[in-house]
């Protein structure tokens, strides 16, 4: 299916490659996520200020001169425009300091209670503190599930599967 | 001298609206598109057929031929341009070959192999900076000027303009927010087409209408793209009335190499690095790479 | 090999002998640009400008030299593989649209020098008149010995690109086209191999135009002006690009139909256009790639009955 169909269907992606559209200001950004969705540009701005509000200070800064945090954020806040039912995120944390990764920890469990999401995740931390369901996937096919999501801290655990 | 430069930059212009077009096309479906010269050269013997029925008026006959040209061009966009997508540069180079073919063949059929002139709409000439100029020359300048601040607001201002911003770096970007790129992709395509018809129609008075005209400004447009980098909207701004002026000033000179001159800069800045990196190696520095 | 000369017999008793010398030397060009195209996947829409520099300098060897078709042609093709060892030096390191628009442009370049450039050696628009002297028997104003020589030339060609194709060196090519990177990284130098296949190709084109001027006696720039390359690519792609077979059943193919369609045809560009674009969308395996697989059903339904019985 293509993926306009599917993301209009309520179905969005967060890839993990951070690509934000770098030539577009942050408020643009949003724009074209509110206008795709017929929703008006403000609200859009302002949710994604609600999420991080530093971003109400360079709303006109272009997005490529965003860190990697601040473009993993943006990419959460436009996904997170017209209210899709399901979220898909591959790897929100890669390759980010450990500063942001709060931060994302945050807005990720804020969202926990309004919208299901599935995240793909090697942080186990992270994992272990915003999961409900844990499952752990080895060579492309889901090999388990973790009945306590608190129990995959315990890497002995892990070593025994993977 | 100034006339030499102002006709550099009314060539320019001319050339700046022909190419956006194929800069646009090549920067958003990564496709050659040979096909622009077939709507450039249809739109202006359209154009000359117009012009009579509507009591001889240049304006509304050039506004007349740009929209009797827009059918035309989604067509090609939908099924030419938009069915070779990913297919590779060569086969789409081909189809939209073939297509000018197509369309040279029948602009012989319909309006004859001869050349059409078109007279001068303005014919008056000014003074200016002390030298005596066509009018229509400089109008034609101002109106590629005109039109490029129209896109340079379009393109950072109107959300259309933004999303194709966007998904020329980023398709899949675009796609994953719910937006059919196709259909923005086409928005702009015709556009394009609509500038080259209007840069058609512009020159007429300048040169003459012939059924090989959207070939030879092809080959010009083709050098003015690379020189700007393809799908830089600006850089094809600037390299268009860089190269009108080349064309010009070597037509001052020596008019038989007027044209030829744009393919040797165009050459040279092609080959800008093998050339650099052939100077290194000549200069006994090659730890480059 | 003996398929294609026997093919080229044959057709010459239903064809006019003169048109199948043409046609010899157009399948050679067809076949060099193969090459360049159908074995290494580059498209130069500038083949024509080697092809042009072969039929220029045999053209001015026979007029100032010697009227001598031998040294004619060793000129030309000194001249063409000179001339694309230089360019191809820069050329081949770019790939894709830029290099089919470089090189129509070097084209582009090449032919306005033949009309103003050099017009005092080239006789500009006029064109360049030469004449060859007869060596022995071979002389090139008897149709029928200029149909052999043709041939032979066509079929040496076609055994040169045989064996190159199917040597490693072949087959190193075609993997550039399928995936420069890998064989970059299998520790090739793609650039050399590159160079050496644009040069020869482009001298082979060169070789064509040779031929071209001792048959014609006779050049002008219209001969290669940058549009000419649409008849080459056309040729490749109606037979089948990337099969030297497919390259000699194109050439024949599109020269049949130039003579016989061009004439009785009104709106020639428009049915060659239409077909470039049937091509494109239908046929794009080309004639060859049709036949290979009726061949292979033909095959298969012969082991089906032989599994039958």
């Amino acid at each position: 299916m293509p993926a306009e169909v599917l993301a209009r269907q309520g179905v969005r992606f967060v890839n993990q490659d951070k690509k934000v559209f770098a030539d577009l200001t942050v408020k643009d950004n949003m724009e074209l996520a509110a206008y795709a969705c017929g929703e008006p540009v403000e609200r859009a701005v302002e949710r994604l200020v609600s999420l991080y509000p530093k971003f109400a200070g360079f709303l006109d800064k272009k997005a490529g001169n965003l860190s990697g945090g601040q473009r993993e954020i943006l990419l959460i806040g436009r996904a997170l425009v017209g209210e899709p039912r399901l979220l898909l995120i591959d790897e929100p944390t890669e390759g980010l300091a450990a500063i942001v990764i709060e931060d994302i920890f945050r807005i990720l469990s804020d969202m926990k209670h309004k919208i299901s999401s599935i995240i793909v995740e090697q942080n186990l931390p992270i994992v272990s503190r915003l999961a409900d369901r844990v499952l752990i996937m080895k060579d492309g096919a889901i090999a388990r599930e973790v009945a306590d999501p608190a129990e995959i801290i315990d890497t002995s655990m892990l070593e025994s599967w993977l | 001298m100034f006339d030499t430069i102002l006709y550099g930059l009314t060539i320019g212009a001319i050339l700046y609206l022909f190419s956006i077009g194929l800069s646009i096309t090549f920067g958003t479906m990564h496709i050659i598109n040979f096909a622009h010269g077939m709507i450039y050269a249809i739109g202006v013997y359209l154009f000359i057929s117009l012009l009579p029925v509507l009591w001889g008026s240049f304006p509304l006959a050039l506004v007349a031929a740009v929209v009797a040209m827009l059918p035309l061009a989604y067509l090609v966009e939908r099924f030419v341009i938009r069915r070779l997508y990913g297919d590779g540069i060569d086969y789409a180079i081909i189809a939209t070959y073939a297509i000018l073919l197509i369309g040279t063949d029948v602009i012989k059929l319909v309006w004859g192999s001869g050349p059409k002139p078109v007279s001068d709409p303005i014919g008056i000439p000014i003074e200016v900076f002390g030298t005596v100029v066509q009018t229509y020359r400089v109008v034609v300048f101002i109106s590629a000027v005109a039109v490029f601040v129209g896109l340079r607001i379009f393109f950072t201002r109107h959300v259309i303009g933004k999303i194709v911003i966007a998904a020329l770096k980023d398709r899949d970007g675009v796609r994953s927010l719910g937006l059919d790129v196709n259909k923005f992709f086409s928005i702009v395509f015709v556009i394009g087409s609509a500038l080259a018809v209007m840069g058609g129609v512009l020159y007429a008075p300048i040169t003459v209408a012939e059924p090989y005209m959207g070939f030879h400004v092809l080959l010009l447009a083709f050098a003015v793209v690379i020189v700007g980098g393809m799908g830089n909207l600006t850089g094809t701004f600037i390299s268009a009335m860089a190269l009108g002026q080349v064309i010009a000033l070597t037509g001052r000179f020596y008019p038989a190499g007027a044209d030829t001159m744009v393919f040797v800069v165009m050459t040279l800045v092609l080959l800008k690095d093998p050339i650099m990196e052939f100077a290194r190696r000549l200069a006994g520095r090659h730890a480059y790479r | 090999m003996g398929l294609v000369g026997a093919a080229f017999l044959l057709l010459s008793i239903v064809t006019p002998m003169h048109w199948l010398t043409d046609f010899a030397v157009f399948c050679i060009l067809v076949l060099s640009f193969d090459l360049l195209y159908g074995y290494m996947g580059r498209l130069s829409f500038g083949h024509m400008l080697y092809y042009g520099a072969g039929t220029y300098a045999a053209s001015l060897a026979l007029v100032h030299l010697a009227p001598n078709p031998f040294l004619a042609i060793g000129v030309g093709m000194v001249a063409s593989a000179m001339l694309s060892a230089i360019i191809g030096y820069v050329v081949v390191r770019i790939e894709g649209a830029t290099f089919a628009l470089v090189n129509l442009s070097l084209n582009q370049i090449g032919f306005w020098l033949a009309m103003s450039g050099l017009q005092t050696y080239t006789q500009g628009e006029d064109g360049l008149s030469s004449s060859v002297r007869a060596i022995g028997f071979l002389d090139f104003y008897n149709v029928p010995v200029a149909f052999g020589f043709m041939l032979a030339c066509l079929l040496l060609v076609f055994g040169f690109l045989r064996i190159l194709t199917q040597s490693p060196f072949g087959i190193l090519i075609r993997s550039i086209k399928e995936n420069e990177e890998r064989v970059k990284f299998l520790g090739y130098d793609t650039f050399r191999y590159k160079l050496m296949t644009f040069v020869i190709a482009s001298t082979l084109a060169g070789f064509a135009g040779t031929l071209h001027a001792l048959v014609k006696g006779f050049v002008a720039p219209g001969d290669f002006g940058p549009l000419e390359n649409a008849r080459v690519i056309f040729a490749v792609l109606i037979g089948g690009a990337g099969n030297l077979y497919g390259a000699i059943v194109g050439g024949v193919a599109y020269e049949l139909m130039v003579n016989l369609l061009a004439t009785n045809i009104a709106r020639w560009e428009m049915f060659l256009g239409i077909m470039l674009l049937a091509l494109v969308f239908w046929f794009r395996r080309g004639i060859t790639g049709y036949a290979a697989d009726l061949a292979q059903k033909i095959a298969r339904s012969r082991q089906a009955d032989a599994g039958n019985t």
